[in-house]
């Protein structure tokens, strides 16, 4: 138990030093998601719309979309340096590759929605430092990391990666989207956690779907 | 086999157009336009089958890994997807003249389009994928959580409670919204010659990858 956990953390720390010496990852996902942002309130007329009905949706999409940009980039670097096959023949169980992969996607998504989540406040003028929001978001980001890690392991053996993952990435997470967005909004606007349960009992139940099926499957899909 | 297949895939055919154009009264309420609904519902109820039967024949090919499962799989997706294409577009016309709009974005309608679009993810996948037996056990796993989706779909009017009508056949009907006997008649008919032709389609399909694969693995040892 020990021995696996140590494991875990050397698998993440090598991820997020990967990224913290390259930035691939926050950067890409950082501006793409500002410029689908900027976009969206530069194409709306914010003064004639409820910003707490326009604002989540927006958020959401624009972090969906850039982290199916995003998640081939934790994988890029296996694939450049055929390191996969070094992780494969250590003597560490597959569910801690998946586990890692997971934990990075997650960590780096956070710290990129907080920064999108600070614009948003000030271009949107909405309230989303809220406890509800921040559980919503931890739901979504967690959903989000988790087909992530299983989908970005499938993409490492063809070229098109890039071009495959959104294709396969966002139709299984538009439950999760619609959950996202349908509680921020809730909780924006009435800012009442017996109104938000439902929909957070659906986002829950979304990773509780995903997750075993996820970990269950990582090993099928990485070993040829 | 195949011959007995398509005659009667044929007569049933014939049968259906009868029953939906000439048999059926038309109904009160909507009119004319309400004879998609023997098209639209078994196309939808296609489009779900196939999803399903896909899930299973991924587990299948998961555990057994015999390339015919696979096969099966890929015949199912083929024509799942043209269910789907149907389905969405008879919703479409039967949309506009009953609730005055093409589209809503209410759950279930997306949740439909979102179905499509797993079934183009599933083909477009196996398509720009290496071939090989990563690629077929990539396309089953993507398959099996397409398939968990489906329930979404299926009990989104539902979980979502929306403005959408509610089901009007089956173990989750509701008593007003209940078809009369010739409507629920012909709907069920409809089904069941639709869902021979898929099963036609796919027997067919499957036949056709088979020989194919035979030949593929002929000109290999060549």
């Amino acid at each position: 138990m020990k021995h696996s956990l140590s494991a875990l953390g050397y698998l993440i720390w090598k991820d997020l030093l990967l990224e913290f010496r390259s930035k691939e990852f926050i950067v890409s996902v950082l501006i793409f998601s500002l410029l689908t942002i900027i976009i969206f309130s530069q194409s709306i007329n914010l003064t004639t719309m409820n910003p707490n009905e326009i604002g989540p949706a927006i958020l959401w999409v624009s972090i969906a979309f850039s982290a199916s940009i995003g998640i081939p980039k934790i994988y890029s670097k296996e694939k450049e340096e055929n390191t996969l096959e070094s992780l494969l023949i250590t003597p560490i169980s597959r569910d801690l590759i998946f586990f890692s992969k997971l934990i990075s996607i997650f960590i780096l998504l956070i710290i990129t929605e907080i920064i999108i989540f600070s614009l948003s406040i000030i271009l949107f003028n909405i309230q989303l430092l809220n406890p509800i929001i921040i559980i919503i978001s931890l739901i979504t980001t967690f959903g989000y990391s988790t087909v992530g890690a299983l989908f970005g392991a499938m993409m490492i053996r063809t070229r098109s990666s890039e071009f495959l993952l959104p294709i396969l990435f966002l139709p299984i997470i538009i439950p999760l989207l619609i959950f996202a967005i349908g509680s921020t909004e809730i909780a924006l606007q009435l800012n009442d956690w017996g109104k938000c349960l439902p929909w957070i009992g659906l986002g829950i139940t979304y990773n509780l779907i995903f997750f075993p099926i996820s970990i269950f499957f990582f090993e099928k899909i990485i070993i040829d | 086999m195949r011959r007995i297949l398509v005659l009667l895939c044929t007569i049933f055919s014939i049968i259906n157009v009868y029953l939906i154009f000439k048999w059926v009264p038309t109904e009160i309420n909507q009119g004319a336009i309400q004879r998609i609904l023997y098209i639209h519902v078994p196309l939808a109820w296609i489009s779900m089958l196939a999803i399903i039967i896909l899930a299973i024949t991924s587990i299948i090919y998961l555990v057994t890994k015999k390339p015919i499962w696979d096969h099966i799989s890929v015949s199912c997706a083929e024509v799942g997807i043209v269910a789907a294409i149907g389905m969405l577009i008879s919703g479409i016309v039967w949309a506009k003249p009953v609730w005055g709009v093409w589209w809503t974005g209410e759950a279930k309608l997306t949740t439909a389009l979102i179905l499509f679009f797993i079934y183009c993810a599933y083909l477009m996948f196996r398509s720009y994928f290496p071939a090989g037996p990563l690629r077929e056990k990539s396309a089953a796993v993507i398959a099996i959580i397409g398939a968990i989706d489906t329930p979404f779909i299926y009990f989104a009017a539902q979980i979502w409670e929306q403005n959408h009508p509610t089901i009007v056949i089956g173990p989750l009907a509701t008593q007003e919204s209940n078809l009369g006997g010739d409507l629920a008649l012909t709907l069920l008919f409809s089904a069941l010659t639709f869902s021979l032709i898929f099963f036609t389609i796919v027997y067919l399909q499957t036949r056709y990858k088979i020989l194919e694969f035979k030949l593929e693995q002929f000109q290999k040892r060549a």
